[in-house]
């Protein structure tokens, strides 16, 4: 038994050992990183370059296709694109964009949508500067959003925001939606961010099919709303009158009259904040923070209410708000001892 | 044959197979911690990730007691990370040195009136102060109550939905924060995520990024930096398999906020708070059915002092020992038990045995080597080989895992640091290890009264 145990620890003795080498020989390879990935590089040009010369070659296209089918040189493909080098006096990302490329990029997309999500997922993310659209490509990336993957749906999206289509980026919402993906609220705000096209039309035709998307979708959608501050004053004020959505949505598109200035809310929220309409604090505190943004006469009366509130949100929030609309030395001359020293921190005397 | 004959064999027998349960622990867990370096780095080169400018808004709390010499290192390191949304809270836990009035002058800080709804109970807050810098920094001065009452007053104070921890004497890189963040922006079950520790000493700082790196000139440094390379590729990965880590440094770790409240925040009758409110997060989500992670994060690097004094290094590890204990037995109900799956079967284990145990089993283990050959059961020739392979593997072990993680995160080390790191793996196996085991071991017959305090640490200056 002990000679077996012997045997057992030195077979990890020599694991290790291994591993060490491993580490070693990969600190050595690491120092010519650099100059493996310019030869890289010069090699892609170069078969650019004959493209270029000879645009009907089916030699050079073959070559190419052959490389970038490797992660390693699509990785140097994409730097170039990075990069935008020049090549025979044209930009590459222009050169690319080109329709006899459409070809290549294509028979990429059949050749990465059986591979495994990393790779599929970097080469979604190459095709955001390639900006050629074709069905096969459409396939490709509808096949990322479907993924599992949450940085293959990401790279998905970047690649249509960055197509600058508005209906690509619509298709691909309901495409998600009737899947079921997960794909957090923030992240849609974020990357709506990156759309190229026209924000106006992609607003407009988000809020037309609005209650076709996810729920955690349509938060992101009303998140970007407010940041584009696109109209949409009548439209969510009707829906937050009735009252029919979770809370949510709701709670957003309160938040969505913080930037975009419409004075029938402010009377809409100013009730619902006196009648404690909705019985629950977080309702309270979104508009009380919305309505930072509404100063006057029967809102600083409200806000004032609010300070007696037996929840410290409401009361932080109230005084908050209230700070930035009136002098709180005026206000502070209240009985309620809580109010008082709510109002005194944001006042910052000692 | 004599009792002390059956004996002898007996301990021996038991102590081998602990070796090589260990032992396949140990390659197990480096084979996988190896391959999660080799996968993350390869995610990040092919853009498998989240990148933004925004993520999170996160809270800073920097618990400190008498840290005057690194107080302002460490607050100018997280002034200086690149990341938008997060503010700090330095909360001085009654020092009796000048933490709170350096801190003070340095930043120009005002006394505020601030009104703070205290979710968890902690020791009297006297005062608060803030400064107009590029990041809110907020300063909370309050009576003594430990480091965990501490932490507790910095939870009540922030604004953010998540907070994360860190020591006085840290220095976080640039990226740190970004790193510790990303998981959460992808999962976000994720309640907490903890990074990787690595010692700063022997490194030069500016503005949060190393600008020179060299393995520390003290023995007592260099074989705590080797240990903790150690640690980190050891467990952690492994235990992140099947969300079984038992312990988040409390010196790094980044916590959704509504979690630690409603579990109560941290314990203030413990030493090993970061580990104990780790266990009392996944008993509450498992009870209560939530999903959740407790993630690891190999790329999220914090930077911290080791006591390069021998009494500052045996009250920590004493600590740290009484800590473990402390919070396996506040938690002994999700030993074995099949409500906590793995959880309570392979992390608890590995803990009670290979952690908590340890100092026993290995100087029981090799004090009967050393019997054995007294008692003739041994030849001389078998032991010298026994105990060979046994430092050798521990030795290669060792240099392995520091050359994964300097690997990892590409630092250069000079072809003296290099020899350095063999000979110091050599000889850590030939007395300190047993020094530290003579420590953890004599920690459970100290004097209690000081389990609960902050333990007292000589610091130096860490920026250049």
């Amino acid at each position: 038994m002990v000679e077996n145990i012997v045997f057992i620890l030195g077979f990890f003795i020599l694991f290790y050992v291994f591993l060490l080498i491993y580490d070693i020989s990969s600190l050595y390879q690491r120092k010519k990183q650099s100059k493996i990935e310019k030869k890289r590089k010069e090699k892609l040009c170069k078969l650019i370059q004959e493209k270029e010369q000879n645009k009907e070659a089916k030699k050079s296209h073959k070559k190419l296709y052959n490389k970038l089918k490797h992660l390693s040189y699509l990785s140097s493909f994409c730097s170039l694109l990075e990069e935008n080098i020049t090549i025979e006096q044209k930009k590459l990302r222009d050169i690319v964009a080109q329709e006899v490329y459409t070809n290549l990029f294509v028979s990429l997309s059949n050749f990465y949508i059986k591979k495994d999500n990393l790779s599929s997922a970097y080469y979604a993310y190459v095709l955001r500067f390639i900006k050629i659209q074709s069905p096969e490509i459409n396939d490709f990336l509808y096949k990322c959003l479907s993924s599992k993957s949450v940085y293959s749906v990401e790279n998905a999206l970047l690649a249509f925001y960055s197509f600058g289509e508005v209906d690509s980026i619509i298709d691909a919402y309901l495409f998600m939606s009737r899947k079921n993906v997960e794909y957090g609220h923030k992240l849609v705000a974020d990357g709506l961010l990156n759309f190229n096209g026209s924000k106006e039309e992609l607003c407009s035709k988000l809020y037309e099919k609005f209650d076709r998307f996810l729920e955690s979708f349509q938060i992101g959608f009303l998140t970007y709303f407010r940041q584009c501050q696109y109209d949409l004053k009548k439209e969510l004020y009707d829906r937050i009158e009735q009252n029919q959505m979770t809370k949510e949505i709701t709670i957003e598109m309160i938040r969505y009259y913080s930037k975009v200035n419409y004075k029938k809310i402010a009377a809409l929220l100013l009730e619902r904040l006196e009648n404690n309409y909705y019985k629950d604090f977080e309702y309270d505190v979104v508009m009380i923070q919305t309505l930072a943004a509404y100063p006057g006469k029967e809102t600083i009366q409200v806000l004032k209410k609010c300070l007696s509130n037996t929840n410290y949100y409401v009361r932080y929030n109230a005084a908050k708000s209230l700070n930035g609309m009136t002098d709180l030395r005026k206000v502070i001359d209240l009985e309620d001892p809580f109010a008082k020293e709510m109002l005194a921190s944001f006042i910052g005397e000692v | 044959m004599s009792f002390l004959r059956r004996l002898t064999l007996w301990i021996n027998d038991f102590f081998l197979c602990y070796i090589i349960v260990y032992g396949s622990f140990l390659f197990a867990s480096a084979m996988i911690g190896a391959l999660i370096f080799y996968l993350t780095e390869r995610k990040k080169k092919y853009k498998n990730e989240i990148k933004r400018d925004y993520y999170i808004p996160v809270s800073i709390i920097v618990p400190a007691y008498n840290e005057e010499v690194t107080i302002v290192s460490t607050i100018d390191s997280l002034l200086n990370l690149d990341y938008k949304l997060y503010e700090i809270i330095v909360v001085d836990d009654g020092s009796k040195d000048k933490t709170l009035q350096t801190v003070i002058d340095h930043y120009h800080l005002k006394k505020i009136p601030k009104v703070v709804r205290k979710k968890i109970k902690t020791e009297n807050v006297k005062a608060y102060y803030e400064g107009n810098l590029k990041v809110k920094l907020t300063v909370v001065a309050k009576n003594n109550g430990g480091k965990a009452d501490a932490l507790n007053a910095g939870i009540n104070t922030s604004s953010f939905p998540y907070f994360l921890t860190i020591d006085a004497d840290s220095i976080l890189q640039k990226d740190s924060l970004t790193e510790l963040v990303k998981p959460i922006m992808e999962d976000s079950t994720i309640i907490v995520a903890g990074g990787v520790i690595k010692l700063s000493n022997g490194l030069t700082f500016k503005d949060g990024e190393i600008i020179d790196y060299h393995l520390p000139k003290k023995y007592l440094e260099m074989i705590q930096t080797l240990e903790y390379d150690r640690t980190f590729l050891a467990s952690r990965a492994v235990f992140d398999l099947f969300n079984g880590n038992l312990i988040v440094s409390g010196a790094f770790g980044l916590f959704k906020k509504q979690y630690a409240i409603e579990v109560g925040g941290y314990k203030t009758n413990t030493v090993g708070e970061d580990m104990e409110i780790i266990l009392r997060l996944h008993d509450y989500a498992i009870t209560t059915k939530i999903p959740y992670r407790i993630k690891y994060v190999p790329d999220a690097v914090c930077y911290t002092q080791a006591p390069s004094k021998l009494k500052d290094f045996k009250k920590q590890r004493k600590r740290w020992q009484n800590g473990l204990f402390q919070s396996l037995m506040s938690h002994k109900n999700m030993f074995f038990n099949p409500k906590y799956g793995l959880l309570g079967f392979v992390s608890f284990l590995y803990y009670w045995v290979y952690e908590l145990l340890a100092p026993l089993t290995e100087t029981v283990g090799l004090a009967f080597i050393f019997l054995s050959y007294f008692l003739e059961l041994m030849n001389l020739k078998f032991m010298i080989i026994y105990l060979a392979i046994y430092l050798l593997f521990c030795t290669i072990f060792t240099i392995a895992t520091f050359f994964n993680r300097t690997y990892t995160i590409s630092n250069k080390i000079t072809v003296k640091d290099f020899i350095r790191v063999v000979f110091y793996a050599m000889i850590e196996n030939i007395g300190f290890r047993q020094l530290v085991n003579w420590y953890r071991l004599s920690s459970f017959f100290g004097t209690h009264k000081n389990k609960m305090n902050w333990a007292k640490i000589t610091r130096t200056k860490m920026e250049e």
